[in-house]
């Protein structure tokens, strides 16, 4: 596996850096309309982008004809790409956790610390558990038209919720009367399971894909 | 010794194509020439055998033991070499050896890629979209020869080199079959080369396998001969393999133990007995 996540991560060399700077140009926007909020919410994007190029390139570069017969098993090929959107997501929460302590930004001191990975961990991996398996299904192309259309979703979604700031202060001040602790390890659960059975369901396409 | 490679009823159905049913045994130690036209069904063989397709039916196993039940260390005896390399253009040398010692971890041998690279010069720093046809095929040799494997495929891993180059892989694969836990099955089309190093001829037209046989056999079984049509109606027809008609007569390939000792036959080659075989039905 650390070999399939060493190929991604040469591949998206030159992307990463690219992404790097688009985080840096909305972080500096971000901060500077108010909008700390948001940013974390840019790791939404983050692995639909990079799953994308990911999966283009593999079908270019046919690398799944040298990578099935060698000493790995198609499951492990299939976690691999799954530990690249965790890899993400934790970069996300860390992100998320360092805005929070370094800005003063009163929404996001409002949200505990357990809140924001169980929350960073849905956002950032659910629509990866959506996208990974109709790309393994439907392949690269027919995968970025997904892209196109969840993007398109994802954007109206950031539009609506920067419009309802007061709501989600409003969210955070109900949850409050919630064990909270409990509420973060429920949601973590259930971002694991989804994780689970997308991963099963994207193994199993795999499995029986032929080259 | 144990065979290397075991195909029993081997069969697969492509949309316009179907493979089987195949049997065939390939003993470990030799150098196997898999020959056939376009389309034949020699890169869809090694396609099941590499696992990358499922068969329909059959049973295939390499060393013994059934390829679905294969470990991730015992797949690491199996090399192969495709006809491009397939790698994201923009990786490097350095990059695919890294990649690769990741790959096959304790069974990668960094002396044999030193020794290889010496020898192939290939620079360390070039993206590999920029490598020309023969620098891809000596870096996919390079990579297949890294990790000790007993068996090595060549799916036309030959095709488009210049001669210079494809020598060099024929003498790498001599050198590489010194050792007698090796195999090689070479899937081609430039039947000179197979020539020169294949042990054995195995022959697959339209997804069947019309046979598999020493070389030395093949050569000797066979012989063409230029006759007049008069000439060729008092042959046995069964001596009969394919013909090929002209303006001045007909040139024959026959079976030499099927015709008479009158009959002039010259020797007939590896890529002669495949066009008649195949022409011989038209």
């Amino acid at each position: 596996m650390k070999a399939l996540i060493y190929k991604d991560l040469v591949t998206l060399k030159k992307t990463v850096l690219f992404v790097l700077v688009i985080l840096a140009v909305i972080c500096f926007i971000g901060i500077r309309e108010g909008a700390i909020l948001m940013l974390p919410f840019v790791f939404v994007i983050i692995p639909l982008i990079l799953l994308g190029i990911l999966f283009g390139s593999d079908a270019q570069s046919k690398v799944d004809s040298y990578v099935i017969p060698g000493p790995i098993k198609r499951s492990t090929i299939v976690l691999s790409r799954y530990s690249f959107v965790w890899l993400i997501t934790i970069i996300g929460i860390l992100f998320t956790i360092l805005l929070k302590i370094f800005t003063k930004d009163s929404s996001l001191e409002m949200v505990p610390w357990y809140l924001i990975i169980a929350t960073i961990a849905l956002i950032t991996t659910f629509i990866a558990t959506i996208q990974l398996p109709l790309m393994y299904k439907f392949g690269a192309e027919q995968g970025k038209l997904i892209f196109v259309v969840l993007y398109f979703i994802i954007f109206g979604l950031f539009t609506y919720l920067g419009g309802k700031k007061e709501y989600i202060i409003e969210l955070m001040g109900k949850l409050e009367i919630l064990n909270l602790k409990l509420l973060c390890l429920a949601i973590l659960g259930v971002t694991l399971v989804i994780n689970a059975i997308s991963c099963g369901i994207s193994t199993k396409i795999y499995a029986d894909k032929e080259f | 010794m144990q065979n290397a490679i075991e195909l029993k009823g081997l069969k697969k159905k492509l949309s316009s194509f179907e493979l089987g049913p195949i049997d065939l045994t390939i003993p470990q130690g030799a150098i196997v020439g898999y020959i056939g036209e376009n389309g034949a069904g020699k890169s869809t063989t090694i396609k099941l055998l590499l696992n990358l397709m499922k068969p329909d039916e059959g049973e295939i196993k390499i060393f013994g033991t059934p390829i679905n039940r294969f470990s991730t260390k015992e797949k690491k005896d199996i090399a192969y070499v495709f006809d491009d390399l397939y790698f994201p253009g923009d990786m490097n040398l350095k990059n695919v050896l890294s990649f690769c010692r990741k790959f096959y971890k304790d069974a990668w041998q960094d002396q044999t890629v030193s020794e290889l690279n010496a020898r192939f010069q290939l620079p360390l720093d070039v993206a590999i979209k920029h490598f020309s046809r023969g620098m891809k095929m000596q870096l996919g040799m390079l990579l297949a020869l890294s990790h000790n494997a007993k068996l090595l495929l060549l799916d036309e891993a030959t095709s488009g080199l210049d001669p210079v180059i494809r020598d060099d892989v024929l003498d790498l694969l001599l050198d590489y079959i010194q050792d007698e836990t090796h195999t090689v099955l070479v899937s081609s089309h430039i039947l000179s080369d197979l020539e020169k190093a294949a042990d054995y001829i195995a022959f697959i037209h339209k997804g069947k396998l019309l046979f598999m046989e020493t070389k030395d056999d093949l050569v000797s079984q066979y012989g063409i001969a230029s006759l007049t049509k008069e000439q060729l109606e008092e042959i046995d027809p069964k001596a009969i393999v394919g013909k090929r008609t002209h303006q001045f007569g007909v040139e024959a390939l026959l079976k030499r133990d099927l015709v008479p000792s009158s009959i002039e036959l010259e020797k007939a080659n590896v890529e002669d007995i495949m066009v008649f075989m195949i022409k011989g039905e038209r």
